[in-house]
């Protein structure tokens, strides 16, 4: 179940599937995915199994089927490191989706060759504008445009939520302060950065098939 | 007869003690074994001249290391070499010794290779980081001894694992080998020797019949009502501790954790700011600079105090000290000793200590202590067995120098104690994780490890060889940042996740000292010293020891004191007299065949507070149990807290306490099931799998402030532990996890004794309209395990009317 919430004049759907959807531009936002990870660790000698990378790339299949999406926004580190034969999932993902375009706002991790991501049809930006006031990027911009929303990824978000009974939530969220969203990342090998709330920050966790919201 | 022992001995006009002369005599005629002696008597030389003497007995002597002499601490290492280099001096030995520490430089390093010192004192991590280098077997080819000092402290750690591999090694190397350890008295001497030994009946244990005088006292406050209930800091007993300082020429205060230490140091301070210059801190996230400055100025006798932590229970004399003060719960009796050892450790004086409790009913451990104390119940030290993770770390470093084979492997590790009941199936597994990466072959991706050629397993890439030689070891740290002021000097590491809830310009109190966060770059943060008195305290995990199952019993011991009349009651329990007729008043003060049970609602929710008095250990087991069985009858999720005297479940709904009580609440039927439903035990292995990680090398950290950049080779053990979960189920790494969760930290068998005896009590249920005397201190204890049998979407619900109500 999707929460629907609205950011400076703009209306935006955050997703369970940790994804954003920004109905009236078809555009769907995922951060972080951090594909080829595991691979990449294998190659250097560290033991880490085999994971059914499908997973991940179904869920965002299953996305691109539910919802009118013209165009998907990878807000960085889309790729985790050097080139591994995980790139194929991606490229047979690519085929699958022919008609939609892919924008990728270039991350830290983001070192594959640039003719690899032309083969795959990837447009390789620095930031990305959905709408004059919109602008996507992989670090944060810190809020310094003033009418600018700035969606950015790289954080990784998570809140530890305290709750009754002296029990605390750990979970991945959406994390919006000073005119940024921060979106959680969207591969599951990734790890959490904890954020604090703090006044002027409005924190949506995400919990199985639902986004909520954190009111202090 | 010793020759070099009794030149030496008759020109320092020293008697030989009657262990010292066992020793030799035994290492004369080729025996292993181990030596349990106290501190301060010269059990360094017992050993020494028996390896002296072994070396000079033949006219041809071979080149090369003739003893591997091992410590758990490089100060300790420093002593040692100050001590027989001594020897040497006097004596006028051509027996050269060399140190080989982390310490150690390269040009040094490069000497000791070329042309090896009849002895090496190193540390366990030096030993496989020789071993780690090519031609190890020819360096070792003329060795003859290795001298283990301090084996109790290593035995009960993975070092110790690290330790019996490396010995396995070394006897394939020397048949006659001749293996010597030394330790302080633990419970279970004959077993450490043959760990050490890797058998039983080869050795000779020598023990010093010498007995070291304690002296002990508790502090008690002035006004026991004044006093808290609860808290773990014992700030309000300054006023006690300064006469002490006052009184002596040198005082250590030990403190539990290391942000206790901090606290502690600056509020002495406040409290009496004539001792500026001479009071100290000491404690494990300090830098060496800082900390060898402290050991050094305590050796002079320039310092009046030192506020430190388990940093100082091990190593050097200090002659100066002549008082021990111990803040808060000493939590073990062998560690209580050696602290109090500490103090007038020179043959014939008396050693010091005063136990300074924290919260009321800490005042009843004073009493405990002390019935151990007389009555020697020393701690066993539980060694660690089928620890796959140093097997993995240890079969690269063999690849990573001349290589190894499998079937000469397995020969050797079946020997010693830890791998003895490992398969050869299991074996083989290991071998595959290195090899290609587990059991999977179906990874399509190349696996660069270990590779086999003609059956010799080796590494062949040099970046996995140098990041394998910069992890070898079994201490796992937390991401470390390094402090440092703006002119760049170094002041000592804090966890990260600390310095994360900083911002530039908070301050926080660290090394003593009230430091400002200016900025955080990389893994650095950059401070300077601040004005003010106010900042937040760094905790350090891992600070947390539970207590021992010893000190358990005497408390329990204690416990049973209470009902006595108070003429030949203990000091500390007949001054506790008010807290337990306020007990009494408000709920009850169980009899010796009565088990307490309070159920009491509180704004947090619903308490069940149990009192068994068994020991945290086997509260955390039992708690799980009852957690598992109150949640059969009515699906609930519960907080749990224990501590020494018993424990508690919190839940936020009401419990079904008289239904519960009727089915048999603590019933010894289907016990171990229980346990086994009952505990979250996923949440303790996911911990204990932070440093299998570690140690396994998943997760790389390189050397403590010598962090080595990875490209994109990090990733937290949370993160592998789930993913092992999910796809690798039946991995060998996540199996020791859970055996590491059953062995050291339920011990499923001391539980299951605890519910037999409470099932011949008679239970006592009362309902308080708030938290007793003795339910604050568990209410207050901020660790907590979590068990829940609801399920995901039911805690969801609830979390979520919490959230948007």
């Amino acid at each position: 179940m999707e929460k629907a919430i609205q950011l400076m004049n703009t209306r935006l759907t955050l997703l369970p599937e940790r994804a954003l959807l920004l109905p009236d531009y078809h555009t769907l936002v995922v951060a972080d995915w951090h594909l080829g990870k595991g691979a990449h660790f294998r190659k250097a000698g560290i033991y880490m199994p085999v994971l059914p990378v499908d997973k991940d790339t179904m869920r965002l299949q299953s996305l691109l089927d539910n919802y009118r999406v013209e165009t998907v926004v990878f807000l960085g580190d889309l790729f985790h490191s050097d080139l591994n034969s995980e790139w194929l999932v991606f490229e047979r993902f690519r085929a699958t989706n022919p008609a939609i375009r892919f924008i990728l706002t270039r991350g830290n991790h983001d070192i594959l060759p640039d003719d690899l991501l032309e083969k795959a049809a990837v447009d390789v930006v620095p930031s990305y504008s959905i709408a004059s006031h919109i602008h996507c990027t992989h670090h944060p911009e810190g809020g310094e445009f003033v009418g600018r929303l700035n969606i950015a990824g790289h954080v990784h978000p998570g809140c530890l939520i305290p709750a009754k009974g002296r029990q605390a939530y750990r979970l991945p969220c959406f994390y919006f302060r000073r005119q940024t969203l921060l979106l959680p990342a969207f591969g599951m090998l990734t790890g959490l950065h904890m954020v604090q709330p703090s006044p002027g920050a409005r924190i949506y966790p995400t919990a199985g098939d639902k986004v909520l919201e954190w009111v202090l | 007869m010793n020759t070099f022992a009794e030149t030496w001995f008759f020109n320092q006009q020293w008697q030989p003690h009657r262990f010292q002369q066992d020793t030799w005599s035994a290492i004369a005629n080729g025996r292993s074994g181990l030596l349990n002696a106290p501190t301060g008597y010269g059990k360094t030389f017992a050993v020494w001249f028996g390896v002296l003497q072994r070396y000079y007995r033949n006219e041809q002597r071979k080149r090369g290391v003739h003893c591997l002499w091992i410590t758990p601490l490089r100060a300790l290492s420093a002593e040692i070499l100050q001590a027989t280099r001594t020897v040497s001096d006097d004596l006028e030995l051509d027996y050269r010794i060399g140190l080989r520490t982390g310490d150690t430089g390269a040009a040094e390093r490069q000497r000791q290779k070329t042309s090896a010192p009849q002895a090496l004192i190193t540390t366990p991590e030096s030993v496989h980081l020789l071993m780690a280098s090519k031609g190890y077997g020819d360096y070792f080819s003329g060795l003859e001894f290795v001298v283990i000092d301090e084996w109790h402290e290593l035995m009960g750690s993975k070092r110790g694992v690290l330790v019996e591999l490396a010995l396995s090694r070394l006897r394939t190397i020397c048949p006659n080998l001749q293996v010597w350890g030394i330790s302080a008295t633990i419970g279970n001497l004959e077993e450490a020797m043959e760990i050490l030994l890797g058998g039983r009946g080869k050795g000779t244990l020598v023990r010093a019949s010498l007995k070291k005088d304690i002296h002990m006292e508790t502090l008690l406050p002035d006004v026991l009502e004044r006093f808290p209930w609860a808290g773990h800091l014992g700030t309000t007993m300054i006023d006690k501790v300064l006469p002490i300082i006052d009184a002596h020429q040198s005082t250590l205060l030990f403190t539990n954790t290391r942000s206790q230490a901090e606290i502690w140091y600056h509020r002495l301070l406040d409290a009496a700011p004539q001792l500026a210059g001479a009071l100290a801190i000491h404690h494990g996230s300090l830098s060496d600079e800082l900390r060898l400055w402290v050991e050094d100025a305590l050796h002079r006798g320039i310092l009046k105090a030192v506020v430190c932590t388990s940093s100082l229970d091990l190593g050097v004399d200090f002659r100066p000290v002549d008082c021990v003060v111990q803040i808060g719960s000493p939590k073990g009796v062998a560690r209580f000793v050696q602290r109090a050892g500490r103090s007038g450790h020179r043959p014939g004086e008396t050693s010091k200590i005063y136990f300074l409790p924290t919260h009321s009913l800490e005042i009843m451990e004073g009493a405990a202590i002390r019935y151990a104390v007389q009555h020697q119940l020393l701690e066993q030290r539980l060694p660690y067995v089928r620890s796959f993770d140093v097997l993995l770390q240890y079969m690269v470093t063999l690849a990573v120098s001349d290589g190894f084979r499998a079937d000469e492997l397995y020969n050797e590790i079946i020997r010693t104690h830890c791998f003895s009941s490992i398969s050869r199936d299991e074996f083989d597994e290991c071998l595959l994780m290195v090899t290609q990466g587990g059991r999977t072959l179906d990874t399509y991706e190349e696996f660069h490890k270990v590779v086999v050629e003609n059956g010799l397993y080796k590494v062949t890439s040099k970046r996995v060889a140098m990041r394998h030689r910069l992890s070898i070891g079994t201490i796992v740290s937390d991401t470390m940042m390094r402090v440092k002021f703006l002119s760049g000097k170094y002041l000592g590491t804090i966890e990260e996740w600390f310095i994360s809830r900083l911002q530039p310009g908070d301050t926080f109190w660290f090394s003593g000292r009230l430091l400002e966060l200016v900025r955080v770059k990389d893994i650095q943060a950059i401070v300077r010293p601040a004005a003010g008195k106010k900042g937040a305290v760094p905790s350090w995990m891992g600070g947390r020891f539970p207590i021992s199952d010893n000190f358990g019993a005497a408390l329990r011991h204690t416990f049973t004191e209470i009902h006595r009349k108070s003429r030949h009651l203990p000091t500390e329990l007949r001054y506790l007299q008010p807290l337990f007729a306020e007990q009494r008043r408000v709920s009850e003060l169980p009899e010796e065949d009565e088990l307490l049970v309070e159920y009491i609602h509180t704004r947090h929710g619903y308490h069940l507070f149990v009192y068994p008095f068994e020991g945290k250990l086997v509260h955390e087991g039992m708690a799980a149990v009852v957690a598992y069985r109150l949640s059969s009858i009515r699906k609930a999720t519960f907080s749990i807290a224990s501590n020494e005297y018993g424990f508690e479940l919190l839940c936020d709904d009401p419990l079904p306490l008289d239904e519960a009580l009727q089915t048999g609440l603590f019933s010894t039927e289907k016990l171990f099931d229980d346990i086994r439903s009952g505990i979250n035990i996923r949440e303790m292995a996911r911990r204990k799998f932070r440093d299998i990680a570690g140690i396994a090398g998943l997760v790389f950290q390189g050397y403590p402030g010598k962090p080595m950049k990875t490209k994109h080779l990090q990733a937290n053990s949370g993160l592998f532990f789930s993913v092992f979960e999910e796809y690798d189920s039946g991995n060998l790494l996540l199996r020791q996890a859970y055996d590491e969760v059953y062995d050291f930290q339920l011990e499923a068998s001391r539980t299951h004794k605890a519910f037999e005896r409470i099932s011949t009590h008679r239970i006592v249920v009362q309902r308080p309209a708030q938290l007793t005397p003795f339910a604050f201190p568990v209410f207050a204890e901020s660790f907590r395990e979590r068990y829940s049998n609801e399920d995901w979407q039911t805690r969801l619900e609830k979390l979520k009317t919490q959230l948007e109500a």
